[in-house]
């Protein structure tokens, strides 16, 4: 459906590792034309580099679709992986729902 | 390489598959001469026997036909006493010893028994009627005993013509027997020949099953061989191919010089982690590009050996490419880094220029450590970083950042190696820059070399380590020192660095 | 609570393995005072390499196993995971190599032994959970 209003909401929890690898890749898809795409992984406990894989892919698709993006990460030990693997400036990442909703809004404007 | 082990036996199982038949060659070949030898030995007998036979034949029945010729004569003289019947008994009377004399010979060449005494006999017969017979009744034909003398000769003639009789048939006899005799040795003979030529076939036949297959043995056997030589023949061409790819790569890595430019010193060093392979993911260059302008860059591939050496040669042709067409560094990495999106390899890197006119240093940053600038009269400093490491987001956009410096500063780059290997990074940073102000104050000719023993002193290093420093000379008249300060600080990005300009009162000039 | 000063694990090395092998691992960690966050790093770079084991050591034929072992030893902290594999340090296409890159972001060393399969061998400096005074 598409609707410019759209917030597209990917959802995971738990540990997200590679014995979920394919898990991960199915989650993280997105059809249509969203406003925005929302990664909420604030239920997320344990990410390894296979998350971080899945979320390059996922972000250079979505870059080539125009769509902007925004990582919900609560895990200290998820955000500090995206700055070991070094990432982080590769995504925007925030500990609040808010903040990262507000920043897809105004990326889609 | 040598043959395998059964090529060199057959020698001895060929005597040996031959021996026999040629063992058996030699026992028949004497058998068949033999054989020959005899056969024709029975049969010129035979033949010569077979003569005797017939002139003895004839002889007999001659000698017998003489003595009915005497009786003849005789019976017709005393008939009609006329001289001129008496010719037939002249005549056999006459050549009658010459006969016996032959067929005596032919006889004692048949050595028939009992012949030679039946040729007396009648020898003996013709005797006594010639002396008892024929003379009486010739000296007087009309004797009154005529008859008497007449049933007499008859009698000596039939006992005659029994031993001739006799004769013949003992002679027939041999003849037969001979003829035997003749047919057996022929059959035998047969039979041998034909025993023996059966022989040689079979023979001849075994030898040439056991040639073939000798001959099949050592063509295996050589095939074997052949393909034995082929596959190491192979190898050494696969394990000489490769050798010479590596070599081959290793002078492709094999650094540039560092380039010569006036008021630019650079110097620069590199370890492999492991000694085997002289090639890994780490690099170094500085090319100059224009007059007075020096690109240089330094980075780190993700991997080891050959596969990241060649990412490694790609990613530097593609920068000193992209710094062609556009010579921004963060330009150049962002077109490095969508070069890199389709090799599946990631890459931190620096690259930059440094500015002999100006004393600038101009850099963008992948993912890649600090850059450490030490300058005369200030502390050393790590400058800004950041960015992604190359092939990780497409369309990533880097950060050009400037550096004003001054005559003698030096800009140090290097890769993770020189700083990952003690408790943690920033206690690796402190390490770093201790060794480079150290270094630096002693005035050496090869900082990089330096700073890396600096660090690392005699102590094994970890990881690959690359260090690149580019210094701008120092003017002719200064001595550095270097203020011990803090070893962080940064540098204010934007088109100009705000640092002080040079002037003389910077420099801590010896005492 | 007591020190475990030495740990030696074995499963097979399929990726639904990995996460029981990092929880008795990260248990291990616990059990010897390391400071949380600390103890997931090393977690996170310890399950660097056992995923590489899981993805790449045996290939497309049925799993062999993965060990690892861990010690203690005065203020570092040794692992090794070892398999009878071949170390791929050739990851998928996505990849791009950041299990290593993050480990060496964890790890104060890193070695890697291909010799008859491979073997990872970290040396990290944990942080301690500060022990309170035995009461006298």
């Amino acid at each position: 459906m598409s609707d410019s209003t759209t917030l597209a909401v990917v959802k995971m929890d738990g540990e997200l590792d590679i014995g979920r690898r394919a898990e991960i890749r199915a989650a993280l898809a997105v059809d249509g034309h969203p406003s925005g795409v929302l990664v909420d992984f604030a239920a997320v406990s344990y990410a390894d580099s296979s998350a971080i894989s899945e979320l390059l892919r996922f972000r250079n698709d979505l870059n080539r679709r125009g769509l902007p993006v925004a990582l919900l990460i609560q895990s200290p030990q998820f955000k500090r992986l995206l700055e070991y693997a070094g990432v982080h400036e590769a995504f925007a990442v925030f500990d609040e729902r808010a903040a990262a909703l507000t920043y897809l809004g105004n990326a889609a404007s | 390489m040598s043959l395998p082990r059964s090529a060199a036996a057959p020698a001895r199982p060929l005597l040996r598959s031959l021996a026999v038949p040629i063992l058996v060659l030699v026992l028949v070949v004497p058998i068949l001469l033999g054989g020959g030898y005899v056969v024709s030995r029975v049969l010129r007998q035979s033949f010569g026997n077979s003569d005797a036979r017939r002139a003895a034949r004839t002889l007999n029945f001659t000698l017998l036909k003489d003595q009915l010729d005497e009786e003849t004569g005789v019976r017709g003289f005393t008939s009609i006493p006329d001289p001129a019947f008496l010719d037939p008994y002249a005549a056999a009377k006459r050549d009658f010893p010459v006969k016996v004399a032959k067929l005596r010979e032919r006889l004692t060449v048949l050595a028939i028994p009992g012949a030679g005494a039946l040729l007396d006999d009648v020898v003996a017969v013709n005797g006594e009627w010639l002396a008892h017979v024929a003379a009486p009744l010739l000296a007087n034909p009309n004797r009154a005993e005529a008859r008497v003398l007449q049933f007499r000769g008859k009698a000596l003639i039939d006992r005659f013509r029994r031993d001739s009789e006799e004769l013949d048939a003992a002679l027939v006899a041999r003849e037969q027997g001979d003829n035997r005799a003749l047919q057996s040795a022929i059959d035998n003979v047969s039979k041998l020949v034909f025993f023996a030529v059966s022989l040689i076939v079979l023979l001849a036949a075994a030898a040439a099953a056991a040639q073939s297959r000798l001959a099949a043995r050592l063509e295996a056997a050589r095939r074997r061989a052949e393909s034995e030589a082929r596959a190491n023949l192979e190898l050494r061409t696969a394990f000489e191919t490769e050798k010479r790819i590596a070599d081959t790569l290793q002078d492709a890595f094999a650094q540039r010089p560092l380039p010569v430019v006036p008021t630019l010193v650079f110097s620069a060093t590199y370890i492999p982690a492991t000694d085997e392979t002289k090639v890994g993911g780490d690099w170094y260059d500085a090319v100059e590009l224009a007059k007075g302008r020096v690109l240089f860059s330094l980075g780190d591939v993700e991997g080891h050996g050959i596969e990241a050496a060649v990412n490694m040669s790609r990613v530097r042709q593609a920068l000193i490419s992209a710094a062609l067409i556009d010579a921004d560094p963060a330009a150049v990495l962002r077109r490095v880094n969508d070069y890199l999106q389709s090799a599946g390899r990631m890459a931190t890197a620096v690259a930059g220029y440094a500015d002999a006119a100006t004393y600038e240093f101009v850099y963008a940053t992948a993912g890649h450590p600090p850059p450490l600038l030490l300058q005369p009269g200030r502390g050393p400093m790590l400058l800004e970083c950041g960015g992604l490491p190359l092939g990780v987001l497409e369309n990533c956009a880097y950060r050009t950042r400037r550096i004003q410096a001054v005559p003698g500063a030096v800009l140090v780059l290097y890769t993770d190696g020189a700083v990952e290997h003690s408790r943690d990074v920033l206690e690796g940073e402190a390490l770093l820059v201790q060794a480079a102000r150290t270094a630096l104050e002693k005035n050496v000719t090869d900082l990089a070399a330096s700073i890396r023993t600096e660090i690392f002193g005699r102590r094994q290093v970890g990881d690959d380590v690359a260090i690149l420093t580019i210094g701008f000379a120092p003017g002719e008249t200064t001595r550095m020192t270097f203020a011990a300060d803090n070893t962080h600080g940064t540098v204010v990005s934007g088109p100009r660095g705000v640092g002080p300009k040079p002037s003389p009162a910077s420099f801590g000039v010896a005492a | 609570m007591k020190n475990v000063a030495e740990l030696r694990l074995t499963r097979v090395a399929r990726p639904s393995a990995i996460k029981s092998l990092r929880h008795a691992f990260l248990a291990f960690l616990t059990a010897n005072d390391v400071s949380e966050d600390c103890a997931a790093d090393i977690a996170t770079a310890v399950g660097e390499a056992l995923a590489n084991s899981a993805e790449h050591a045996y290939g497309d034929a049925p799993s062999g196993t993965v060990e690892v072992y861990a010690r203690v030893e005065r203020d570092s902290l040794i692992v090794e995971v070892a398999d009878a594999g071949v170390f791929v340090e050739r990851p998928r296409r996505e990849d791009r190599g950041f299990g290593l890159r993050i480990i060496k972001a964890v790890a104060r060393s890193v070695s890697i032994d291909c010799e008859g399969g491979t073997r990872v061998r970290m040396v990290f400096d944990p942080r301690f959970v500060a022990q309170p005074l035995e009461a006298s």
